[in-house]
């Protein structure tokens, strides 16, 4: 077993003008970073570089502070007593927890990432980039798991609900090693509790993730390759218009949005799970491009549809 | 007008017990003893088989019904299935993981269906998967891809009826996507 391959980040997060209290809560929750693997280095700011910068502004000097963070376009997030919502800059209350801190510290290091990867949450899905097509060992707190991207199975090595696991799954904190050799994988068979298709793993868990496993394009054109491996009735019914439109041609997500009545939101999470397992075609060929169509069905069809509980009402107004 | 639903598949797919599973009524089947030893070795929970079809229907409210077929797929009963085949807005060919010519059934019966009820929509419905668990869904999925069948193809328990209602909902949904899309 090989030692995990992700690189760890260093940030540095200046601060000043914080009281004890909240210079203690400050480095806790900096230290929490490191479930993102960010290694982050509190430090008195005397405009040194920084990667964020932390400030009391409720004084003439914090004021001050803002105007020259300002000036070098230093991503700031403020502690103060005032309003938070009259705020022109990213803050957190007076007396804040270590947990409201660490949120706003994680989404301002992942803002300032000009490259967007930088510091982005350690999700299964994003961790499992690293695996590049290799069985992985992947934990999380108590949850541990083999996904064998090869066998397209994924193994719980912990007896804990199916469903629990792929709540998980899209929490940030997860750590990966390579299986480099067989007997990694014959080390971890042992414990396996449960085994299941790689493919219900990640469309059942992009159907209870609050956003996308993986961040989409949603300019381009897509379509479906084929029809997921999912157990039968445990994806969401209204994803089945959007899907089987994706099955017949080539769409860009917002019309596909607009023409079925479906959340950008839900098309986001649709073509996540199928770029995750290697079901999405962004070719975008022209051999697939819009035929033409009647646009309409008939009265029966709709009555079918809504005996078996589909509502076509708002889908696929093209 | 199109108001018929077909399932079709060979012998122990699992056409019965799915029509049965969302019908409104209990299905007229033509069941006979399965007399065959090899037959009955081989779908051991099985004792009869569909001979000619299984026929129900689906009411949709105001007297409206929508027909739901089952015919077997094997080829020497194939004179039965135009006239099914006619007027049918769907087709669901059901397979099981068992039948060791899965693959080149499920092909022939796309094929032979598809030409026969050009305007229907169609899906593959794999059944007994808890009794083949090496069975590669995603090697039978591709291959029908590859040749040209782009469908809904999922597992299905035929004696749970929400996940034969879950078929039909997706089958429903190309249908309606095909029409306008």
């Amino acid at each position: 077993m090989s030692a995990p391959a992700r690189k760890i980040s260093t940030a540095v997060i200046g601060c000043q003008g914080l009281d004890v209290l909240h210079m203690m809560r400050l480095k806790v929750a900096s230290s929490l970073l490191m479930a993102e693997y960010i290694q982050a280095d509190v430090q008195e700011w005397n405009h040194q570089k920084v990667d964020l910068l932390v400030a009391s502004i409720d004084d003439g000097k914090g004021q001050q502070v803002l105007r020259e963070a300002g000036a070098k376009g230093l991503p700031v997030l403020a502690v103060t007593r005032k309003v938070l919502a009259g705020l022109p800059i990213p803050g957190v209350a007076h007396g804040a927890s270590v947990r409201e801190i660490f949120q706003q510290l994680r989404e301002l290091l992942q803002q300032a990432d000009g490259s967007g990867e930088r510091f982005l949450p350690r999700t299964l899905f994003r961790s499992l980039g690293e695996a590049k097509g290799k069985p992985s060992l992947l934990h999380l707190g108590l949850v541990r798991v083999m996904v064998d991207a090869p066998q397209r199975k994924v193994t719980l090595l912990r007896d804990i609900p199916y469903e629990n696991f792929l709540k998980a799954a899209a929490e940030p904190g997860w750590t990966l090693s390579l299986l480099s050799d067989d007997r990694g994988v014959e080390e971890c068979m042992a414990d396996a509790v449960s085994q299941h298709a790689f493919e219900d793993f990640c469309w059942r868990a992009a159907a209870m993730a609050a956003e996308p496993l993986l961040p989409q394009d949603l300019q381009g054109l897509a379509q479906l390759r084929g029809w997921p491996e999912v157990e039968t009735g445990l994806l969401p019914t209204h994803w089945l218009l959007p899907m089987a439109a994706l099955m017949i041609r080539p769409w860009q997500p917002e019309q596909l949005a607009l023409a079925t009545g479906t959340s950008l939101d839900d098309i986001a999470r649709i073509m996540a799970a199928a770029a995750c397992t290697d079901l999405l075609d962004s070719s975008g060929s022209e051999s697939a491009a819009p035929r033409a169509k009647s646009g309409k069905v008939s009265g029966f069809f709709s009555r079918i549809a809504k005996r078996f509980g589909l509502n076509i009402s708002k889908g696929l107004q093209v | 007008m199109a108001t018929k639903l077909v399932f079709v598949g060979e012998m122990g797919a699992g056409k019965t017990t799915a029509i049965r599973s969302i019908s409104d009524m209990e299905p007229i089947s033509t069941e006979m003893p399965i007399s065959d030893e090899a037959a009955l070795e081989a779908f051991e929970d099985k004792s009869h088989t569909t001979v000619a079809l299984d026929y129900s229907s689906i009411e949709l409210g105001d007297g409206e019904l929508l027909h739901v077929y089952g015919v077997p797929g094997q080829a020497y009963l194939d004179f039965m299935w135009p006239i099914v085949a006619e007027g049918a807005i769907g087709v669901i060919v059901l397979v099981s993981a068992l039948n060791p010519r899965a693959l080149a059934s499920t092909l022939m019966l796309l094929g032979r269906f598809r030409e026969l009820a050009p305007e229907a929509c169609f899906a593959v419905g794999v059944t007994c998967q808890d009794r083949v668990p090496d069975f590669s869904f995603t090697d039978f999925r591709n291959a029908l891809a590859k040749e040209g069948h782009r469908l809904p193809v999922m597992w299905v328990d035929a004696r749970e009826a929400n996940q034969v209602d879950f078929l039909v909902k997706a089958l429903l949904s190309c249908r309606y996507a095909e029409a306008v899309a």
